[in-house]
């Protein structure tokens, strides 16, 4: 592991002007990814600015739904009363992650920075596009069970890994982050990227900008929700397929609905225009299905992951019927 | 038949479900396991791997890590050459290197080793390390090992010309084609017994700790075989000196051994030799990684299993041909006459005429091993091949296969029982473990379901596994290791106040030895189990024995322990008839008493007696009450069990759900009833695990593919069924208390019922076998290509 300085922060500001002090710095909260990260040698900063003291762990209601802070722990956020009365998806969608031990440490932030578990990507003897721009893939053409079949590039097929991201996807969550210019508000859908030819990027996220808060709002769209996320082991494993959906069924009818995928795309994999064209449709089996197909068109496979297209189109149709 | 507690529950003798002695200290942490060990001035050992399966090495430059901040040394192969210390003997009397000078033959293997003063100065100098490599198109597929083609990989052996390592066969040949060539049903299965890990809790370490001043080596490491580990130092280092009495073993508690910790790794010799060079304790912990890449893998056997038989149900011979894909080197740890462990156990709870069974062992670019995971050696490997091809057999001729068990079991009648490939079974009672699981599970409401489901499209499965084991290696004729006999020891001494010591052979590793024994000597002698201290794992004290694996322990020491503990006894009844002034004949024992025939009211305890040997012993009769006994046991024990698990599998993930796992186990007499539901519980996690979730995965290239924890899918809690165990008790006729031995049944008999229960959901879609590891990904696959889904 190579050599690395450590300073902590006490204040959001303090953070970002720490962090822009030197090139190769990073922020460092639960630890649960970058760590592994570093050992690897995946990542191997210079300097480490330690966020975990930051004031902002705290989960409120608002007037709008509720603000997550963004070093709220994913247990405690799992846990959390306001949470799972307003948004149980979101703990569902959590407490299908990881070990307990891990959601210890996570924090919302974090989370949502998870990079991807790319086998390139983490063995640094292979070419991996993400890791070191320009080396190239080895996913593609090598094993690749776990890679996308949606939205990828010729430059890289790497998944994003986090149940939460998909929860927050389908939760239409808005990002708050603070930087040396400012503050501004990322909306879910725009906040994770697709690869292109630059997927050294997971986030329009820039360098010295760090994640305040999470925000959920409220919406009338009531109805079920359901995380319904397919998998190697029951615990411990990360997704070959999940779903977040939200469905309102109003005398047989799709009254609003929001489905998001995981473990398909470089980002939680969402398409509103599917989701309009629901509206007013029976809420049965052969609508589900097709709405399946949509958000699935276009699905590229892989040597290895051709499964994940008819495993997404039963889970998005199986997670529809277990909230109809 | 069941079994009655003969003695009270204040003397905690056999069938008392005492809570176990060791638990205090594990529960509070305070057990000592050998990271714990501090010594002054202990320097810190890492280890150099290769990225390469197969490689030159052309330079090892250690210049920058020699630099590092508190870098003692770097150690390669050419330093240990000087010392005739780079290769060493395996087990299986293969040869393996300590640290290469010219070639890797793995990845992961062992390039070179740092002594540091501090761990991380150890880690730091690791990477600094540079090596220089040229790489080398390895033998990956072991079914291409034998092409001409293949590089041979064994060049250091003289006039090797191809990757062969050995042949076996055992059975009649003749016999068996011709029962074959004229049978009515022949069914025919390729299958592959995956290679996993032990993947203890406890990865393996050492502290070798040389003294130069008293020309002798304390190694403090995580060894289920302490004594036997010193020997093989004596062997491999006493010409530097270290003779075996110079050598003491000190194995402290482990964290989990299930064969994993027999071997001796290359760490543990390199340790050494760091030790022995500069005068400090080195202390060598692997890490997880190293741990699950490097250290010995179980099973990988590639079998094509075959059985005859009518067309109503009766099994007329079966065929078994292994490829046993062995890594670069045999170090595998059975039995030395046993190349394929107790494979041939293979014909399994039936009776029937004719075996035929061959195995041919090759080199490939892997890690070595072979070990016997939790199993007495192939057995695991054995019991799949049969319970597979009784399962595939009863689907070709379409009959009930818990029926075709039952029409095709050796008779309780027919015990002792001989079999093909020349065992002799001490005894079974295979139907009522059957009935007792099919009436647990209610077989016939779950086969009417079944029906029910299958006609909806709903895929459910039940699956039957009636195994029979073979452990306690074993009888001296047959059984050794490096030529040292399979005896195991127990010395019992008494104190004067009526406590006893005992020390063992064998080593435990979670088995709870501290408890059993004492429960076996309490039983014998009447003392309280509370009040008998047992130990095990110093070569210094405890008697010589060849340790804890396959089952061995309760057959083997804890024979000793009964049989040293009635010389006792015998002792016990001269001193009573002295002081009670009787003839022996005229006493008559009761735990923890003699009393005069008929004058009960005259009597001795066994504390009083105790007392006397050492104040008031008859005249001729030597003083003190200490026994000690090498038990070598007249034949193996055959633990056998019935299991039923049930499946649900979903159509549309490939998710496969056990609903239900009915475990019925025969271990013989029982000595703790908890402790043997505990050992049947983490057996069965370790029987799903192979069968649902574990595989070590190669590329072409020789790297692992699942080479972390994250992605060898070790089953967690939440992956555990509810387990439902119960027994059965046919005791075995020659061990002294009737015991046979549990720890491996569940782990031996769990995966084909479980691969039998998931076949059986998936057959009438024409799907007749799958192998194990069974993933939903190939229960979805496997429906995809029959066009079911």
């Amino acid at each position: 592991m190579k050599l690395f300085s450590y300073a902590q922060a006490t204040k959001p500001a303090d953070a970002v002007q720490l962090l822009g002090a030197q090139t190769q710095s990073k922020f460092i909260a639960g630890g649960t990814n970058l760590v592994d990260l570093m050992k690897y040698d995946v990542e191997s900063p210079d300097r480490l600015v330690d966020i975990s003291q930051l004031a902002l762990t705290q989960i409120d209601a608002t007037d709008k739904g509720l603000r997550i802070g963004a070093l709220a722990r994913n247990s405690d956020v799992a846990a959390n009363a306001l949470v799972m009365k307003q948004f149980p998806l979101l703990s569902e969608a959590l407490l299908a992650g990881a070990s307990p031990q891990l959601r210890n440490m996570a924090t919302m932030g974090g989370n949502l920075l998870q990079r991807t578990r790319c086998h390139y990507f983490y063995d640094v003897s292979q070419p991996c596009n993400k890791r070191a721009a320009g080396s190239g893939c080895g996913a593609i053409g090598g094993y690749n069970r776990i890679h996308a079949i949606l939205g990828s590039s010729p430059s890289c097929i790497a998944t994003n890994p986090s149940d939460m991201n998909v929860a927050l996807a389908a939760l239409d969550a808005v990002v708050q982050v603070t930087g040396p210019n400012g503050s501004r508000s990322i909306p879910i859908l725009d906040f994770h990227r697709l690869p292109g030819n630059t997927p050294q990027r997971d986030t329009v996220l820039e360098a010295n900008e760090l994640i305040t808060a999470v925000d959920l709002p409220t919406t009338a769209i009531g109805g079920k929700s359901h995380y319904l996320k397919v998998r190697d082991r029951a615990s411990y494993a990360f997704a070959l397929v999940s779903v977040a959906a939200r469905l309102a069924v109003e005398n047989g009818v799709v009254r609003d609905v929001r489905i998001a995928l995981g473990g398909v795309a470089h980002k939680p994999w969402r398409l509103p225009d599917v989701e309009k064209n629901m509206v007013g449709k029976p809420a049965t089996e052969t609508t589900f299905r097709s709405a399946a197909k949509a958000l699935l068109a276009g699905a590229q496979p892989h040597e290895h992951n051709a499964f994940k297209i008819q495993l997404a189109e039963n889970a998005i149709v199986r997670a529809l019927q277990t909230v109809s | 038949m069941t079994q009655v507690c003969k003695t009270s529950k204040a003397i905690g003798g056999m069938g008392h479900s005492m809570k176990r002695k060791e638990d205090g200290r594990f529960l509070q942490g305070k057990g000592n396991y050998v990271d714990d060990i501090k010594l002054d001035g202990m320097l810190y050992m890492d280890i150099v791997r290769s990225p390469y399966a197969y490689a030159k090495i052309k330079k090892i430059d250690s210049e920058a890590a020699l630099k590092v901040p508190g870098v003692l040394a770097v150690i390669t192969g050419r330093d240990l050459e000087q010392y005739n210390l780079h290769w060493m003997p395996t087990l299986m009397s293969d040869t393996q290197m300590v640290l290469p000078t010219d070639t890797v033959m793995y990845q992961a293997q062992e390039v070179a080793a740092i002594i540091a003063t501090s761990r991380y100065a150890a880690r730091d100098g690791r990477e600094a390390v540079r090596v220089e490599y040229e790489v080398m198109k390895p033998v990956i597929d072991p079914f291409k090992a034998l092409d001409p083609s293949a590089p041979v990989l064994r060049t250091d052996k003289p006039g090797k010309t191809d990757n062969h390592i050995w042949h076996w066969e055992v059975g009649d040949k003749a016999r068996t084609e011709a029962v074959f060539a004229s049978a009515d049903v022949v069914v025919k299965e390729q299958m592959h017994i995956p290679r996993i890990h032990v993947a203890s809790i406890e990865t393996c370490g050492c502290v070798a700790d040389y003294s130069k001043v008293n020309n002798h080596l304390t190694m403090y490491m995580t060894t289920q075989a302490p004594h036997a580990i010193r020997t093989v130092i004596a062997l491999v280092a006493g010409h530097v000196g270290l003779t075996e009495e110079k050598v003491r073993v000190i194995s402290p508690d482990i964290g989990g051994g299930f064969g994993g910790k027999v071997p001796v790794y290359p760490g543990y010799v390199i340790a050494i030799a760091a030790s022995f060079l500069i005068g400090k304790p080195v202390k060598w912990i692997e890490d997880r990684s190293e741990n699950l890449q490097a250290d010995s893998f179980a099973r990988d056997y590639h079998i094509t299993a075959e059985m005859a038989g009518t067309k109503d149900g009766k099994i007329l011979a079966t065929r078994f041909k292994v490829l046993a894909d062995h890594g670069y080197t045999d170090a595998s740890a059975n039995p030395s006459k046993f190349p394929t462990g107790m494979f041939s156990i293979a014909t399994g709870s039936y009776d029937y005429g004719t075996t035929f069974m061959e195995a041919d062992a090759i080199y490939t670019n892997k890690p070595p091993g072979g070990v016997a995971y939790r199993c007495s050696f192939r057995v695991t490997e054995a019991v799949h091949a049969i319970e597979r091809m009784t399962d595939r057999y009863a689907l070709e001729i379409g009959k009930d296969p818990a029926q075709l068990r039952f029409d095709n079991f050796i008779p309780k009648e027919a015990f002792p029982w001989h079999s093909p490939t020349g065992w002799i079974y001490d005894s079974g009672d295979y139907e009522a473990g059957l009935r007792k699981a099919m009436d647990a599970i209610d077989y016939e409401g779950l086969r009417k379901e079944q029906t029910e489901k299958r006609a909806k499209g709903e895929l459910m499965g039940i699956g039957i596994s009636t195994f029979t084991e073979v452990v306690g290696a074993g009888p001296s004729k047959d059984f050794d290791i490096l030529g040292i006999k399979m005896f195991d020891s127990a010395e019992i001494r008494v104190h004067p106040t009526g406590k006893a010591i005992a020390r063992f052979g064998t080593k435990s590793q979670g088995q709870g030895h501290e408890t059993t024994y004492a429960q076996i000597i309490a039983e014998e002698l009447g003392i309280p189990a509370e009040n008998i201290q047992i130990e095990e794992g110093d070569t210094d004290t405890a008697p010589y024995g060849l340790g804890t694996y396959a089952s061995r322990s309760t057959p083997t020491a804890g024979a000793a322990a009964a049989v040293a503990a009635r010389k006792l006894r015998d002792k016990a009844r001269k001193i009573a008839a002295y002081l009670l002034e009787v003839s022996e004949d005229d006493l008559e024992w009761e735990p923890g008493k003699f009393f005069v025939k008929g004058a009960p009211e005259k009597s001795k305890t066994i504390q009083e007696l105790v007392f006397a040997a050492y104040t008031n012993h008859p005249q001729g009769m030597e003083a003190g009450f200490e026994a000690t006994h090498y038990y070598d046991p007249p034949n193996l024990t055959f633990p056998s069990g019935a299991y039923i698990c049930v499946v649900d599998i979903d159509k549309e993930t490939g998710e496969i759900k056990v609903r239900r796992f009915v475990a019925i186990d025969d271990c013989g007499n029982i000595i703790n009833p908890m402790i043997v539901q505990g050992q049947v519980h983490g057996g069965l996690t370790q029987g799903i695990a192979p069968a649902m979730y574990e595989s070590l995965i190669y590329d072409d290239d020789g790297n692992i593919l699942n080479g972390t924890l994250m992605d060898y899918l070790v089953p967690t809690a939440v992956e555990s069924p509810n387990w439902e165990t119960g027994h059965t008790i046919t005791p075995s006729p020659h061990h002294p208390i009737g015991a046979k031995g549990v720890g491996e049944s569940p782990t031996v008999g769990a995966p084909p019922a479980i691969a039998n229960a998931i076949v059986d959901a998936l057959s009438p879609y024409g799907i007749t076998h799958l192998d194990i590891p069974i993933t939903p990904f190939k229960v979805w696959k496997a429906l995809k290509e029959k066009g079911a889904i």
